[in-house]
């Protein structure tokens, strides 16, 4: 049987969830800005109308 | 003159005729397979050990390097709009092109398989084995190729592009043709790669030919 | 069925509470995966505590090639029924599953470490993870490399589907070349019987993956969907202009 191993598992729980919680920041702060953008352009073309 | 024995000579033509001809990615073959003992050490028994198989990276780089232009340049110049007007069907145009592409240099890189295997320090009764695999597995390389080519016709400095759609494709015949060069000979594997090859090369102009009805749109 | 999903202002209505819900879900299950795998889940007799790194391997390696099929199966609808939502699908996940292979291989070999003693090990279905990893760049590369975004999204689904049928050939042909070269006594995580009290921790880290990639490819979806009416807006500007 392996023994300790510890900073392995450690290791990869923290580059797993770090790369996800990266993965969704990224994904998250993209769609705000599109979002954003969106909205602006209702408001323009509401206003115009 | 039929269509595709027109387009056969035309593209034979040209892989011969442009840019140092069909001699220009067998020199690249032979280069590369050059650079093999270069890099491992000239010491025999590594060689011996290790060597053959390795044909197969200079077979697929010769081939990588041929593909970028392939269906560009009858993208800007309007023959593909010429093969989309032809009464045969663009997948069999786009077959013979490939069958073009490797009667220019499919089959002289795998008929300069065999001095390169044997510099490589493969044993002569491999050899036969060797470049008959290197025939087959081109024919797959092409398939693959032809695909690749297709789908990045219209990007403007695409060869780092098709190489990198394209290599995950050579993973199959490069596995079973360094089985075969490594010391299987005609065995399974070569059967395996054999199936590979013609099943690429069957589905691949389907695949190519639905790209580039798109790319002239 | 499908129709339902055609018309974008209904998807965005739908996905405005259906991304976030999901969302919750994938924090919720991973505060209760995480835990679990780690802390309240048994050690391996024979691989110790490295045996916890299977709860967040081998859900990536799932949900990696889940993914490369639902992208074909989205590739597919959009090829043959000209949907356009099903394009926009298909490359909002391509690179949620390109992170998911990605985090695949580095546990891989995270894991391989202390089981095999070295960091990569030629292992048939590591080798296929790194082949499909590379699958999914040159997807990607292929839709930033196509200006025109009908037409990279009709090529980058051709790609796609022959890279579907190719994938189980990759598979095998590596699996039998990783058999034919390593030797059978080499130890393969993963490879026995999984004893049942890991099975809870790892289908709660499964499903917590599931609803985070549910909550991206949503997110990704509507961003998508609002930048190409902000950039057809702008382009109805520059021509009147």
């Amino acid at each position: 049987m392996i023994t300790g191993g510890w900073h392995f598992v450690v290791a990869a729980y923290a580059v797993t969830l770090g790369g996800l919680a990266v993965l969704a920041v990224t994904v998250a702060l993209r769609a705000r800005g599109w979002a954003k953008r969106a909205r602006e352009l209702d408001a323009k073309r509401s206003a115009e109308q | 003159m039929s269509p595709l024995a027109a387009t056969f000579r035309r593209d034979f033509a040209l892989m011969w005729g442009a840019g140092g001809g069909a001699m220009a990615p067998l020199g690249f073959f032979l280069g590369a397979a050059t650079l093999v003992p270069l890099a491992m050490g000239p010491e025999h028994a590594l060689l011996v050990a290790a060597g053959p198989p390795l044909v197969w990276i200079a077979a697929a780089l010769a081939v990588l390097a041929t593909l970028e232009r392939l269906f560009q340049a009858d993208l800007e110049d309007g023959s593909l709009d010429q093969f989309l007007l032809s009464p045969a069907p663009l997948e069999m145009i786009v077959l013979t092109k490939g069958a073009a592409l490797w009667c220019a240099i499919g089959l002289p890189i795998a008929l300069a398989g065999a001095p390169v295997a044997i510099a490589l320090q493969a044993p002569l009764e491999l050899v036969p084995a060797i470049v008959m695999s290197l025939g087959l597995g081109m024919a797959g390389f092409i398939g693959v190729g032809l695909v690749g080519a297709a789908v990045t016709a219209g990007v403007k400095r695409g060869g780092v592009l098709i190489s990198l759609i394209v290599l995950p494709f050579f993973a199959p015949p490069i596995i079973f043709g360094s089985a075969v060069a490594g010391g299987a000979g005609f065995g399974p594997a070569f059967l395996i790669l054999a199936g590979c090859g013609l099943a690429y090369s069957a589905l691949g102009p389907i695949a190519a030919a639905a790209a580039l009805r798109l790319q002239v749109e | 069925m499908l129709s339902v999903f055609a018309n974008p202002a209904r998807f965005m209505q739908l996905s405005g509470w259906a991304a976030p819900l999901f969302a919750v879900l994938a924090l919720v299950l991973f505060a209760v995966g995480v835990p679990w795998a780690l802390i309240y889940s048994p050690a391996d007799y024979q691989q110790g505590e490295t045996v916890r790194i299977m709860y967040v391997h081998v859900p990536a390696a799932w949900w990696s090639l889940a993914i490369y099929g639902f992208m074909g199966v989205a590739s597919f609808v959009g090829v043959v029924w000209r949907h356009a939502l099903a394009d926009v699908a298909a490359r909002a996940a391509a690179p949620i599953g390109a992170t998911f292979a990605g985090l695949c291989l580095i546990t891989g070999s995270l894991w391989g470490a202390p089981t095999w003693g070295t960091w990569w090990e030629w292992d048939g279905r590591l080798t296929s993870m790194l082949v499909l990893f590379i699958i999914y760049l040159g997807y990607i590369a292929l839709w930033n490399a196509v200006e025109d975004e009908e037409k990279a999204a009709r090529l980058a689904a051709i790609l796609c589907l022959v890279g579907l049928i190719n994938l189980p050939i990759v598979h095998f042909s590596v699996v039998w070349w990783s058999t034919l070269h390593q030797p059978a006594s080499v130890f393969r995580p993963g490879g026995s019987a999984i004893d049942p009290a890991m099975m809870g921790p790892l289908f709660a880290m499964a499903f917590a993956y599931m609803a985070l990639f549910g909550a991206l490819l949503l997110t990704n979806m509507r961003a998508a969907i609002n930048r190409r009416r902000v950039e057809a807006a702008r382009m109805r500007g520059a021509n009147a202009a």
